[in-house]
């Protein structure tokens, strides 16, 4: 199988599972009391907790592990709501139009709560336009949430920068970085981000699924969004999941073991994939930037016109390719993307929309096989729509 | 959880469609749906002594929208036109053995194509004009192309579509649609979407009004 979908989820490869196992097995023990085996498993946490740290520039006592980075998000934004709301009486968030889900909803859930909720628009690129962030702000304003690498255009938000702007402002902004599509792939430092709280998911970085970690930035309180046994955390009770945990931390050290060499190895799969795309198809639209610093290299999406991406991706599927597509005929709902539409995409451009997501297991050779039925798919449903020019059809 | 999965019949139709591609001398040609919405099928009739001799499709869509397409024109091939009238989105949902729910407006499209095709086929050979205006009839037919995925039945049958009425507005009619579905509906945009897509393409509907529930 090949598989391009890295940034909805990963693998997990031998070393991760083996220390899942570990912990389901022997050391299956809760951080709950004085018994050796829950201090040792506590200190195993802390280590844990001390590594995943490090790799951010934060420390341990500002990581904490959750049960996936949804959860992580909603534990930052709610958290943080209902502290300030009840406190001060701020009640403005503002997020990006193009935000993953993630950040989306919890936004719409607060809004149901008496939060206003301010969108920013974002250009065709997917970049938050910062001018309208700070005009934005005002005095009811509280939060600003962004998506870091966005999820569709695989852009890199300008994280500093927007710290900038919030730092002009006397009452104190806080700043939420969903990372999950950055963590163990780019350079994250959270002073020079300048974030409070950094969300990252385990299985979108080769860990397991159902984990996840939270920064929080010292001495910043929340309010507990869930009761529960706080035998690990109050702010995220109830048994912790110590094999996803520990199979995380794994996942990091992996990720984290030959950083340069992997990032720059992605780089070159994803300028190879790019140039073929573009020499080798016609009439194909990058959806986001392109460029070192202004893009993730583990992600390309290209809109193929004429075509629809459901069909596009699912003849790739039975053909043992996975890849992932904006279509709304791929979605639940069926409704078009809302953050290619964000971008000024029209309907048909974002429903030929075809991401492409890599990892560092990925090689060129994957790229070769892939280049061997791309082209000839896109032909094929191409001399088969409705839409296709004269010229783009089959002689 | 729900599963979303096609049968192997859809997967081989839409691999390998039968009756893809164009007929240069087609005696009718119709074409429903739109890009906007993801999906669009056009169909090329060659039909003698009342009979589809010959029929093709092309198709802008999704796996199954290709799928139903197809499995529409191997079915239609060798009808007279009054039987293939009689050809219903079921009868194409159950020949790939079946649809998922959220698909069931592909094969929906797909004989709805292969219908107007034979509807202007007719209105060309009697010479009469055919009449695409606001008439009750014609909202009728309308709505019950549009399918509300949890009960795989059309708005009307699964009452999302409460009544309608005709607001007389010049020569041009208003419709007033009462709906009966949450807003918090997942299909709640994409119901309106799709009512507004078909009702808007009757002649003479100047303005879709949606009460709600």
């Amino acid at each position: 199988m090949l598989y391009f979908d890295n940034c909805r989820t990963s693998f997990v490869p031998e070393e991760v599972y083996k220390e899942v196992i570990k912990y389901m097995e022997k050391e299956f023990y809760i951080p709950a009391s004085f018994v050796s085996q829950g201090t040792s498993i506590a200190e195993d946490i802390e280590k844990a907790a001390e590594y995943i740290g490090k790799t951010i520039n934060a420390k341990s006592t500002e990581t904490l592990f959750t049960h996936s980075g949804t959860e992580a998000n909603n534990i930052a934004v709610q958290g943080i709501s209902k502290f300030i709301k009840n406190k001060e009486g701020r009640n403005n968030i503002i997020i990006g139009a193009a935000e993953h889900p993630a950040i989306m909803s919890v936004a719409k859930l607060l809004e149901k709560q008496g939060f206003t909720i301010t969108l920013i628009s974002v250009d065709k690129e997917g970049f938050l336009n910062l001018e309208e962030l700070e005009k934005s702000i005002n005095e009811k304003t509280f939060l600003v949430s962004t998506t870091l690498v966005n999820h569709m255009a695989g852009c890199i938000q300008p994280a500093s920068e927007i710290k900038k702007i919030l730092e002009k402002h006397e009452k104190k902004i806080y700043f939420n970085l969903d990372a999950a599509e950055a963590y163990g792939k780019l350079k994250l430092d959270v002073n020079e981000l300048g974030c409070d709280f950094l969300s990252a998911s385990g299985h979108k970085f080769h860990g397991p699924k159902g984990v996840g970690f939270l920064y929080i930035k010292s001495g910043i309180k929340l309010e507990k969004i869930y009761g529960g046994s706080d035998y690990y955390s109050d702010l995220c009770p109830g048994g912790p999941n110590i094999p996803g945990i520990m199979g995380m931390k794994k996942a990091a050290e992996l990720a984290y073991q030959n950083f340069e060499q992997n990032y720059n190895k992605v780089k070159e799969l994803s300028q190879y994939l790019y140039d073929r795309i573009t020499k080798e198809i016609p009439a194909v639209i990058l959806n986001g930037p392109w460029g070192d610093g202004k893009r993730s290299p583990y992600h390309i999406n290209f809109t193929f016109e004429y075509i629809e991406g459901e069909a596009i991706m699912m003849f790739l599927d039975f053909s043992g390719i996975t890849v992932s597509t904006a279509s709304a005929c791929a979605s639940k709902n069926l409704q078009t993307d809302y953050a290619l539409k964000a971008m000024g995409r029209n309907h048909v451009e974002s429903h030929g929309a075809i991401r492409f997501t890599f990892s560092r297991y990925n090689t060129k050779e994957d790229i070769d096989n892939l280049m061997k039925v791309l082209p000839d798919v896109i032909q094929k449903l191409r001399d088969q729509s409705t839409l296709t020019p004269d010229d783009l059809r089959s002689k | 959880m729900k599963k979303i999965q096609y049968s192997q019949k859809v997967i081989d139709y839409f691999m390998n469609p039968k009756n893809a591609g164009k007929i240069e001398d087609a005696d009718i040609v119709a074409t429903e749906g739109s890009p906007a919405c993801g999906d669009q099928v056009t169909m090329y009739l060659k039909i003698d002594n009342d009979k589809i001799k010959d029929i093709k499709f092309q198709s802008y869509g999704c796996a199954s929208n290709i799928a139903t397409a197809s499995i529409v024109t191997e079915i239609a091939k060798g009808k007279t036109l009054e039987e293939a009238k009689n050809i219903n989105w079921q009868e194409a949902a159950k020949e790939l053995d079946g649809l998922p729910a959220v698909k069931i407006h592909c094969s929906v499209l797909a004989v709805s194509t292969l219908l107007k095709a034979i509807e202007q086929y007719e209105a060309k050979i009697s010479g009469k004009e055919l009449t695409n205006t606001v008439t009750e009839e014609n909202i009728i037919k309308k709505l019950k192309r549009v399918i509300y995925p949890p009960t795989e039945k059309d708005v009307l049958e699964s009452n999302i579509v409460r009544e309608f009425k005709i607001i007389a507005y010049g020569k041009d009619k208003k419709i007033e649609i009462f709906l009966n579905i949450d807003k918090e509906d997942e299909f709640y945009e994409t119901i309106k979407e799709d009512i507004e897509e078909n009702l808007g393409e009757l002649d003479n509907c100047e303005e879709i009004i949606f009460i709600e529930k």
